[in-house]
């Protein structure tokens, strides 16, 4: 693995990307059912929220730059609580995975490939995200360089398309309407996403320029997030908060609402593929983080031999943890959400204990004389 | 053995046999041995001076056989009289108006001298050998490139000749820095292999990996340059080409000025080049001798039938399979009627389809001429109307299958369009199990393979990913030249800059706005 | 170095069962039924679903010169069952036809009165669950029983009667209800007006070529999903469009305020903004409609060549207008019906007012909320000549009552 391959624009491209994609395709519709009219605040003050715990993460994983944090890690808190700690992080992106897979063919079977059978599907993806991210890091990072455009073009167009059928007075709602308690859960669920940029602190040594890491950061949240509301709007525009909540995939049913017999109302399978490219692109960034713990923690050099072992976990996960829709939402709003809130606040844990560390020794040797 | 930069290898085994000794007729025994059953092997003996018999070894036709005589033979006979029996002028001091004779001594040498096509002349009573290199033999003339033609630019092709494909080059580079390195491969054919780069552009790690790369060739013939090809690029299991081959000496002319080698062989007249890029693969010469806005256009087209060239069959057979409500509805009821009495799936009709379009082509590579179009008519009639009114196959399919066979012929360099008529057979079979998003699927894999594709160190989707600014330039758009200041990224970074201030600096002066 | 890595080798391993198992959710394109135009209906034995669907075997291009010669063949056929509840009509439908019955190319639906009276709810619930269904599916309402109208009915101008109605809409001919706007609040949910279609029979022995017997007429208004006994008429109807912004070139006249002879209109509306406010007694809503008019014919004498005058026009097409759009809006209060979804706005402007009321909010739509109209029609074009043709040539009553009218160009 090649230290300093991944230059700071890739980085911004592959956390937009990251960022915005699955939160448009699926998780539109819970950002609405909670939120209504507060769902763009909620997601914008998520988002900055997410954004400060990848500071922390980034302020960590600047004191020392060029070695990996899962080695040093051990060195903060002890090898007993580290390596736990760890395979919790581990786990919890296989969650986010599988989760996201399982979405994916959810969205599939039900819509497109109607008697497809899921493991069919699972196999597809997991062979797709296993090629991307085999090559190593510089794999996935270009892969995200070369589809950002074309990607966020895709995204974006629909806003522009459907603009004919907005009620724009509606949009008053999100002013006259704006209430905290409402706004809370989305934010909530917005900064357990955007808080995954915390894991740029694994792979910290492969960065080019690190110091300019929190400004890439940065840059991927202003655009997701914008993205997201330009998604988030239209429906609310369009559809209104009580019939947007009840859809549950309301991005699809946007995609149809174009002018009915026009040409471009049957664009949404196109644009769907389109989307595949950018989750495939996620997941696979987030197989190489758990390949990277698990290949550094057992003192190997080379993520290639967990890559694959990892994929078909996830695929096979997909297929087994979640059996029915209704099993999925329950899941979903009970403690799932705060477990990645905690794994992506765990950098804070050891920069808090690094900070009493570096105080102490620095005491310790101005004492002494 | 490896074979080493140098005009004469040594090859162990030539020497078996050789008597020696400065007597005539041994040695030539022993040439008529080795040369036995060869009879366009002519061996002239002669007489000079005062009774030194001279035998003169050739083949017939390689050798020029008049020139060497008028300006060798005549010559000799004539002024060794005037030596006294002492030939030491003729080898050492070189004293006859012959340009290129060689004095030799091993006889593997001058066995391959003889091979070359050259002359040998031994002299009774001294056991070295002279060497004469006139050569003439028939070769095609300088014509027009037949798979590259352009219509407003140069129209000399390589021939077959290394020496003559040598002087296009350098009558187009007249630089100094113009290096020709030679080498020789093949332990049968003794092919004379030839590197071109101009040394003060091109970064000395491309040489030298192209050195070592082909150094580690051992084989008994190299008979084209696709033989070097595959044992130097990066990923042979790859459907991509790794490498650009060209038979334009200004496109190798124009590769070397961008920091590019090339690669010629004697014997062909396609010269390789690398490294190479996509989008590279996807200019052609015509792009630089047009106007600007034409090229760029041009090349837009050449990008949306690539993605045809690939896509089209596989989105007929997801969209009507998978998903018929993307077809707005009264083109749905045309091709719907249209498909009604045809008995086979889409998918299966698609295979049949381009099958039979792949059988086409290729026998249309071998038709003679004669019979060539008579039977390009009763493909079309055959293939197309005849089909659809049996109703074997439908009109909509005939039309994306012509369509997609011209796409894939847009495509300037021969090879990837190859390379994405053989693609196209996995992604139909994706979009017939998966629809839209087996075709997803297909072209993610496709991506990070080609991303992941290097070429003598250039990855081989820049300037795409990874992105180097500036780069753009010539890929998207064909920018216009005076905009094109620096050299591409693979040029040596010292010497970057192509040229110095603007091309169109009068009109800046004279104050007129161009823009 | 093996020649095919292992991935590729694992990739054709997971590929090959794949491909015995064949293609799992591919169904060829002519193994499906197109579903173009679903009819329901009630009758005594339940609930009665038509499906139209086009045969495409009938279309077949070089083989047929053209459709229904001597209208024998029809290339649609309208498939009816009848079952309990609209599943299990669309089960027996499915259960008789051949082909995969898909409804991705649906986008108009057609309903009974009958069905309407007791309510559409279920229709629109299956247009919301059915994801291939979209929300944007177009409504339209026959009186009496639809299917025999319908299924006996050739259309001339299009091949399908989808096509026509889906002309209606592209061109803005027809008021335009989709299954979003009926769905889009919860406090007026059901409410709407759906536009009614007329069906003249044509008599079988009438000639080959008379005009076709689909026509639009006035509009239906719904309540809670159920159709009230109140109707709009045509003319009231093109009040609604105005209210929703959807009248293009829409064609009428108006008595000249000089001399009280007919002058010739057609206007188009460009956007209408519905504003709600509040006074001491409460929310009211203001719509305001702007919009084109040019004048078609001219029997008057008024002189159009005068600013006032067309100032004069204007105030009474304006007055119309407003008048109209009152009646209009008095009939859907009368039947407490929220047809342009008032409560939206005031839910968007004054939230904490609307929390109060949102219970009853059909009620006080009925009896409190106030209304006010301001239409803006600018008179624009005058189209090619001026003077009206009566002005110009005195064409006089007194010799011989005969008036030719010469409409400009």
């Amino acid at each position: 693995m090649e230290p300093q391959s991944v230059t700071q624009g890739q980085l911004f491209k592959l956390f937009a990307l990251h960022l915005f994609s699955t939160m448009i395709a699926f998780m539109l519709n819970i950002m609405l059912q909670s939120s209504g009219y507060n769902a763009p605040a909620g997601i914008m003050s998520g988002a900055i929220l997410g954004l400060a715990f990848s500071f922390i993460s980034y302020k960590l994983a600047m004191r020392r730059p060029d070695s990996f944090f899962i080695d040093y890690g051990r060195h903060i808190l002890g090898k007993w609580l580290h390596y736990p700690l760890l395979l919790f992080i581990a786990l919890s992106n296989l969650m986010i995975a599988i989760i996201n897979i399982w979405e994916l063919q959810d969205v599939l079977t039900q819509f497109y490939l109607v008697g497809t059978p899921s493991w069919a599907i699972a196999s597809l993806c997991g062979i797709c995200i296993a090629y991307t991210v085999r090559f190593g890091v510089k794999s996935v990072f270009r892969a995200a360089e070369g589809l950002f455009f074309i990607s966020l073009l895709s995204f974006l167009i629909i806003p522009v398309v459907v603009s004919e059928n907005f009620e724009w007075f509606s949009g008053k709602g999100m002013i006259t309407q704006f209430s905290l308690r409402e706004m809370w859960p989305s934010a909530y669920y917005t900064s357990s996403v955007f808080g995954e940029m915390s894991f740029v602190l694994f792979i910290f040594p492969f960065l080019q320029s690190p110091a300019k890491t929190f400004r890439s950061l940065t840059s991927s949240m202003i655009v997701s997030s914008v993205v997201v509301i330009l998604h988030v709007v239209p429906l609310l525009l369009i559809f209104g908060p009580e019939l947007a909540s009840n859809l549950n995939f309301p991005e699809l049913e946007l995609l149809r609402f174009m002018r009915s017999g026009s040409f471009l109302e049957t664009l949404d399978p196109a644009l769907i593929a389109l989307w595949l490219i950018s989750i495939f692109v996620k997941l696979g960034f987030i197989v190489f983080i758990i390949s990277l713990i698990l290949a550094r923690s057992c003192r190997l050099k080379d993520t290639k031999p967990f890559v694959f072992p990892i994929t078909a976990f996830i695929a096979i996960g997909s297929l087994v943890v979640v059996k029915s829709n209704i099993q999925f939402k329950s899941m979903m709003s009970g403690g799932m959400l705060t477990m990645f809130v905690i794994a992506e606040l765990i950098p804070v844990l050891y920069y808090l204990v690094d900070s009493i560390q570096i105080k102490y020794a620095s005491r310790k040797r101005a004492s002494s004389p | 053995m490896r074979a080493k930069d140098n005009p004469m290898p040594v090859f162990a085994n030539g020497d078996d046999g050789y008597p020696d000794t400065s007597n005539l007729e041994p040695r030539l025994e022993w040439f008529r041995s080795q040369l036995a059953h060869c009879s366009d092997i002519v061996i002239h003996p002669f007489t000079i001076g005062t009774g030194t018999a001279c035998s003169l070894i050739y083949i017939r036709e390689l050798f020029d056989y008049h020139d060497a005589e008028e300006h060798l033979l005549k010559p000799l006979i004539k002024e060794c009289s005037s030596w006294n029996n002492d030939l030491s002028p003729l080898f050492v001091e070189h004293r006859l108006p012959s340009a290129g004779c060689r004095t030799l001594t091993a006889p593997s040498a001058s066995m391959d001298w003889v091979l070359d096509g050259c002359g040998l002349l031994l002299i009774d009573g001294d056991s070295r050998m002279l060497g004469l290199s006139q050569t003439k033999f028939e070769k095609r003339a300088i014509m027009e490139a037949p798979n590259e033609s352009v219509i407003r630019g140069p129209r000399e092709a390589f021939v077959e000749n290394l020496d003559t494909n040598l002087t296009l080059i350098r009558r187009r580079i007249r630089s100094r820095h113009l290096k020709i390195e030679q080498m020789t491969f093949g332990t049968k054919t003794r092919t004379s292999v030839v590197l071109i780069y101009l040394d003060d552009i091109c970064p000395d790690s491309l040489v030298k990996e192209m050195k070592r790369r082909l150094a580690c060739i051992d084989v008994d013939g190299v008979l084209g340059s696709n033989y070097l090809e595959e044992a130097i690029v990066d990923n042979p299991s790859s459907p991509f080409p790794q490498i650009q081959y060209t038979e334009r000496p200004d496109t190798v002319s124009a590769s070397v000025l961008e920091g590019r080698i090339s690669v010629m062989v004697n014997n062909t007249p396609i010269a390789l080049i690398a490294p190479v890029h996509f989008f590279t693969l996807l200019q052609s010469a015509e792009d630089y001798y047009q106007p600007f806005i034409a090229a760029t256009w041009i090349r837009w087209i050449r990008f949306v039938f690539l993605t045809t060239s690939l896509l089209l069959p596989s989105f007929y057979i997801a969209i009507t399979t998978f998903h018929p409500e993307m077809i707005p509805y009264s083109l749905l009821i045309s091709v719907s009627s249209s498909r009604e009495v045809v008995p086979f799936p889409a998918l299966m009709e698609a295979l049949m389809m381009e099958i039979a379009f792949e059988a086409l082509r290729e026998a249309s590579v071998r038709i003679p001429k004669s019979i060539g179009q008579a039977v390009s008519i009763i493909g079309a009639l055959i293939i197309g109307t005849a089909a659809v009114q049996a109703g074997i196959v439908s009109a909509a399919m005939v039309i994306i299958v012509s369509l997609t066979g011209i796409a894939s012929f847009i495509i300037p360099s021969f090879d990837l369009g190859l390379s994405f008529r053989l693609l196209r057979f996995p992604m139909m079979l994706l979009a017939g199990i998966f629809g839209i998003f087996g075709i997803a699927c297909g072209l993610i894999i496709i991506y990070v393979h080609m991303l992941n594709l290097q070429s003598f160190g250039t990855p081989y989707l820049s300037p795409i990913a990874p992105q180097v600014a500036g780069s753009f330039k010539d890929t998207l758009v064909r920018a216009p030249w005076w905009k094109m200041k620096r050299r591409p990224p693979t040029a040596d970074a010292a010497n970057r800059i192509r040229q110095k201030s603007g091309l169109r600096s009068w009109a800046e002066h004279s104050g007129e706005g161009e823009d | 170095m093996s020649l095919l890595p292992k991935l590729w080798k694992i990739a054709i391993l997971l590929c090959i069962p794949a491909m015995v198992t064949g293609c799992w959710s591919s169904v060829e394109l002519n193994n499906r039924a197109f579903v173009n135009l679903v009819i329901v209906d009630q009758t005594d034995s339940g609930v009665e679903l038509t499906l139209g669907i086009p045969l495409t075997n009938r279309l077949i291009p070089g083989f047929t010169g053209g459709t229904g010669e001597g209208g024998g063949q029809e290339p649609i056929a309208y498939v009816t069952r009848t079952g309990a509840t609209l599943e299990e009509a669309l089960q027996k439908i499915q259960g008789d036809i051949p082909r995969d019955v898909t409804f991705g190319q649906t986008h108009s639906i057609i309903l009974g009165s009958r069905l309407a009276k007791q309510g559409i709810a279920p229709i629109l619930e299956f247009v919301e669950r059915n994801p291939l269904l979209r929300l944007n599916t177009n409504l339209f309402m026959v009186e009496g029983p639809v299917k025999s109208k319908v299924a006996r009915m050739p259309s001339s101008f299009e091949r399908f009667l989808a096509s026509v109605l889906n002309g209606y809409i592209r061109n803005d001919q027809i008021l335009s209800t989709t299954v979003k706007d009926m769905m889009y609040s919860e406090a007026s949910g059901g409410d709407g007006l759906i536009p009614m279609l007329s069906f003249k029979t044509v008599d079988p022995s009438a000639k080959a070529g008379s005009p076709g017997g689909v026509g639009t007429a006035g509009a239906a208004i719904l309540r809670k999903g159920k159709m009230v006994t109140n109707v709009l008429s045509p003319e009231e109807t093109s009040s609604a469009r105005l209210v929703l912004g959807q009248l293009k070139r829409y064609i009428y006249s108006a008595p000249s305020p000089t001399d009280g002879r007919n002058v010739g209109f057609y206007t188009s509306s460009l956007r209408t903004e519905i504003r709600p406010f509040r006074t001491r007694q409460g929310l009211g809503v203001t719509i305001s409609s702007y919009s084109d008019a040019g004048i078609i014919a001219s029997d008057s004498d008024i002189d159009l060549r005068k600013q006032q005058n067309i100032e004069l026009l204007e105030k009474e097409i304006n007055r119309i207008a407003n008048k109209s759009l009152m009646e209009m809006i008095a009939k859907t209060r009368k039947s407490g019906a929220d047809v342009f979804n008032f409560g939206h706005y005031l839910s968007v402007q004054y939230p904490k007012e609307w929390k109060t009321i949102q219970q009853d909010w059909r009620a006080y739509y009925k009896d409190r909320l106030e209304v006010r109209v301001d239409s803006v029609i600018s008179l624009r074009r005058l189209g090619s000549s001026t003077d009206s043709f009566h002005n110009k040539l005195k064409v006089d009553e007194k010799e011989g009552d005969e008036r030719t009218w010469n409409l400009s160009p």
